[in-house]
């Protein structure tokens, strides 16, 4: 598992965000009235940075015409093209959400100090900020970005055995 | 003020070549605030700040559907000061360099800095003279002389024939045009006779027009009235091309001027292809309408019609999108990316991975030596 301190908790204010690269990757992360998110800074159909220029909306939807109209504030992230959008939480597509769907990291707030450094065997990797080691004085919290696959990868053979078989 | 019209030419452009790089035929640029000043007639500056610009839409800040949020326009293209496409540095980091386009068609159609109100539908025909001339000087010399990978596709009062083909005699000849701005929504037809004159004059000059989508014109955005809904615009607005393309090939336009070549820009590609088949189907149980019409109706689009790819057609099975283009004519179709607006095409995404290198050149190349009449780069 890597995680990566992106931030003081206070760096990223409510409605805000902050763009970090990890791992090469551009990550956006989000603070919508203390809830942390984080996606991929780059959308599916046509590659545009996504959480650098997207737009956080609601959803609204309704049962049949004339229903009332139920709005589900800051839940959808509209790319800055095509207008695309994808739910914040998941990263994946309300329009394609089979086939579309944007990377998504865990984020968490734990105590920390941002002028604390990692012990060379911590077995952490060095992000933006560095989380320290034993967490002995708390003088602030940070954001933490877990880069870790959500599920784990297939080994060679796994995938080998999943192949239909080659056929004469 | 000096005009172009009073200078020679001392801008010493090369006929563009796009070799390695790409051609993209729809960028649209915006006047930064007052640009135009120094180009308008003080009488005209005048009016334009007292009474505004009126077109069929309204005054020209106005558009004739419900627009989309942010100005429908690619949210990381706003320059620090003004509107997408007012800043030549970020066009030049966002789309020149970035895709490596040799050769960038300028559409400018937004004087008052919203888009689709080109100056060229100012109702008052003096003043869509004054103002398309004041576009296309200040194009010139801000944008195509400093940055010669930018060419212009020019404005024109295009329902004053007199004045318009006046414009494309002065500017015709300028190395930094390559075509002349036609409008998807215009009073009459395209075919109409009192458009011919434009056709002449730019035959006279060598140049071909690229119709544009568009708002305005006095006619309803769609063929049973106004659009209640951005999306029922954005889709629906291939309409007018359609009836564009039947009144020109119906009118025997293409009989009368066999060197015009028409492009129709921001209109998809797909459609055409159905609606080609039925006109063809029809002409043949109904030539008696038309007994002058010297080819079939399809056979003109070799010739005479090139499409642009944007926004391009996304089917679910990316194969669809290479027969579509096929169908219509792999030749004739151009690749478009409408910098800076919301549903901008990237050259380097826009093609499924399955689609032929061979066609993905001649669209982002090869097909735009013929219709802008450039020499062959290769």
């Amino acid at each position: 598992m890597t995680r990566y301190i992106v931030a003081n908790a206070t760096d990223i204010a409510p409605g805000e965000r902050k763009i970090v690269e990890l791992e090469g990757r551009s990550v956006g992360i989000f603070n919508l009235d203390g809830e942390y998110y984080a996606l991929l800074n780059r959308c599916p159909h046509a590659g545009a940075p996504l959480c650098e220029h997207g737009t956080v909306f609601g959803v609204s939807s309704a049962e049949s015409p004339d229903k009332p109209i139920d709005y589900e504030r800051q839940r959808s992230l509209r790319c800055p093209w095509h207008a695309w959008e994808f739910d914040i939480r998941t990263g994946v597509s309300f329009y394609d959400p089979r086939n579309a769907r944007v990377r998504k990291y865990e984020v968490d707030v734990v105590p920390g100090s941002p002028q604390d450094v990692a012990g060379p065997d911590g077995g952490r990797q060095e992000g933006p900020l560095v989380l320290e080691g034993y967490a002995v004085s708390v003088e602030g919290d940070v954001v933490v970005v877990d880069t870790s696959r959500r599920r784990p990868g297939r080994t060679r053979e796994q995938a080998a055995e999943r192949r239909p078989a080659a056929t004469a | 003020m000096t005009t172009l019209q009073e200078r020679p030419y001392t801008v010493d452009l090369p006929v563009p070549r796009v070799t390695t790089g790409i051609a993209d035929v729809d960028i649209h640029p915006v006047p930064p605030a007052d640009a135009l000043t120094a180009y308008l007639p003080r009488r005209w500056r005048e009016i334009v700040r007292e009474y505004g610009v009126r077109t069929t839409n309204g005054l020209f800040n106005l558009g004739e559907y419900p627009q989309l949020y942010g100005g429908a326009m690619r949210a990381d293209t706003w320059p620090e000061t003004g509107f997408p496409g007012s800043d030549l540095d970020l066009i030049r980091k966002q789309l020149l360099d970035l895709y490596d386009v040799q050769l960038g068609v300028l559409q400018c159609i937004s004087p008052g800095g919203q888009a689709l109100n080109p100056a060229s539908q100012a109702l008052r025909p003096e003043l869509a003279d004054a103002l398309t001339r004041a576009v296309n000087d200040w194009q010139l010399e801000h944008l195509v002389r400093p940055e010669p990978r930018l060419r212009a596709a020019i404005s024109v009062a295009f329902e004053s024939p007199d004045l318009a083909t006046a414009e494309i005699d002065r500017l015709g000849s300028h190395p930094g045009v390559v075509a002349v701005l036609g409008l998807s929504k215009t009073r009459d037809p395209l075919g109409s006779r009192r458009y011919w004159p434009i056709y002449e004059a730019m035959i006279d000059n060598g140049l071909p027009m690229q119709v544009h989508l568009s708002q305005g014109g006095g006619n309803p955005s769609t063929g049973t009235g106004w659009a209640s809904y951005h999306t029922e615009y954005h889709v629906g607005q291939v309409q007018s091309f359609q009836s564009q393309l039947l009144s020109l090939v119906l009118s025997g336009t293409f009989d009368r001027y066999p060197e015009l070549r028409i492009m129709f820009v921001e209109g998809n590609v797909a459609h055409f292809v159905p609606l080609l088949q039925r006109l063809d189907y029809h002409w043949e149980t109904l030539r008696s309408e038309v007994p002058d019409l010297q080819r079939k109706p399809s056979e003109y689009l070799a010739d005479h019609v090139w499409v642009s790819t944007q926004p391009i057609d996304e089917p679910d099975k990316p194969a669809h999108l290479e027969e579509y283009i096929e169908e219509f004519g792999a030749d004739n179709v151009l690749f478009a990316s409408d910098y800076p607006h919301f549903d901008f095409d990237a050259p380097n995404a826009v093609f499924p991975p399955s689609f032929p290198a061979e066609l993905k050149d001649k669209i982002l190349r090869g097909n735009a030596v013929r219709f802008f009449g450039l020499e062959d780069g290769a």
